[in-house]
């Protein structure tokens, strides 16, 4: 009588476990198609803009060779229209450099460099993140902002990903989001209602032991057009023209 | 020919202790060099990876009339926009002292900055740096201004 009871009782425990377990991984499983869905949706908002403006604040560890890593901050007022015009200007403590891109040729200048280098660009914002980044080294300032929803973004690597919850950033509601591909863990907050626009990013380096980060609050302005002339860039007085070194595909190897 | 051996060494020895001191008042922890930079996108992760001949290139140069840091450094894929320069101090103090030196610099050779002084000189359309006897061409390597030692241009 006693042994049928207590193996009705072990019955019992493990399928209450076996439904918690079930049910644990249901509410993980839709927490993972919801945080999927949100990145989708903020990505097909983000494309439907024609014009942005925005400015963004940043912080970007650098990890020294003892391990030691150290903060850099940075702010970025970044303005483009589709399909042809961006205009860049990143300040850190140490450096000023702004981007033109005019739909014919892109500049960077260093203000404190007074050095200037413009080079042929491709006729599209698409084509000139690649042209950067292959043929220059570069990579657009803030430039998740024009991947996501393209080809080039890499949504499909996500192996994890979860809902955290709601947060005030700023003077908005953000929905937080945290996901997991190789080489990256990142969270993600998006705003809530109407204007799916991201709040603030943070990224952190899984290939190094100090697991180093970049993390970025953005201040969304009005999207407004802009007028053309942000876009063309005029040589300042005692500025010099100088080379944009192309990348050296051997060195590239590592 | 003994004489002017000796002279470069005593050079050679001053430009060292200088360096040294520079090294050591530009960087507080005596500057250990950039190992990593954070990640700065999520489409695009393998900048992490792809950053460029770090700390490879080191001083081949043992010229003294040269900023001792040699390496590339183009960090590459954004790495450029938001890095500080802090550990890259620069030794001017050498670059000056050494710019009196016997030796001029090997041609291909590239620095991350010159010494105080120089003139800035355009030929042929293209941006030079001349420091004495010493041509330099500076160039952007992703957002990073560096300098080629060059021929003088005719």
């Amino acid at each position: 009588m006693q042994k049928r009871r207590s193996l009705y009782a072990v019955a019992l425990l493990t399928s209450v476990l076996a439904c918690s377990t079930v049910h644990a991984q249901q509410t993980a499983d839709t927490d993972k198609q919801q945080a999927i869905a949100a990145l989708k949706n903020m990505s097909n908002y983000l494309r439907t803009l024609e014009h942005i403006q925005l400015t963004a604040t940043s912080t970007t560890d650098q990890v020294m060779t003892n391990g030691q890593s150290i903060q850099t901050g940075s702010h970025t007022q970044l303005t483009a229209q589709k399909p042809n015009r961006l205009y860049a200007h990143v300040t850190t403590p140490t450096k000023d450099r702004e981007l033109y891109f005019n739909g014919k040729t892109v500049t960077l200048y260093g203000k404190q460099t007074s050095y200037y280098a413009t080079v042929p660009a491709p006729a599209s914002i698409q084509s000139l993140i690649t042209v950067l980044d292959n043929r220059y080294g570069l990579e657009l300032p803030l430039t998740d902002l024009f991947t996501w929803g393209t080809d080039k973004s890499q949504e499909s690597k996500i192996t994890e990903a979860t809902v955290v919850g709601d947060e005030t950033i700023g003077n908005k509601t953000c929905t937080h989001y945290a996901y997991r591909q190789p080489g990256i863990d990142w969270q993600l907050w998006i705003e809530k209602g109407n204007r799916p626009l991201p709040c603030k990013l943070v990224i952190i380096g899984q290939n190094d032991d100090a697991r180093p980060q970049h993390s970025t609050l953005y201040d969304w302005r009005n999207d407004s057009k802009t007028a053309d002339s942000t876009y063309q860039f005029t040589p300042p007085p005692g500025s010099k023209p100088i080379e944009l070194k192309p990348v050296d595909a051997t060195q590239g190897k590592q | 020919m003994h004489n002017i051996n000796s002279y470069s060494q005593r050079i050679g020895l001053i430009a060292l202790t200088l360096l040294t001191i520079g090294t050591a008042n530009a960087f507080p922890h005596g500057g250990p060099a950039f190992r990593n930079s954070a990640p700065h996108s999520v489409n695009r992760p393998a900048s992490f990876n792809r950053d460029i001949n770090r700390n490879v290139n080191r001083n081949v140069n043992r010229n003294i009339n040269v900023d001792r840091h040699v390496d590339v450094d183009v960090h590459g894929h954004g790495g450029g926009w938001y890095d500080d320069d802090y550990h890259h101090p620069v030794a001017t103090a050498v670059a000056v002292t050494a710019a009196v030196g016997v030796t001029a610099a090997v041609v291909g050779s590239i620095v991350r900055s010159i010494p105080s002084g120089c003139t800035a000189v355009v030929a042929n359309g293209i941006t030079y740096q001349q420091c004495g006897s010493t041509w330099y061409q500076p160039q952007y390597a992703g957002t990073t201004v560096q300098y080629v030692v060059v021929n003088p241009p005719r």
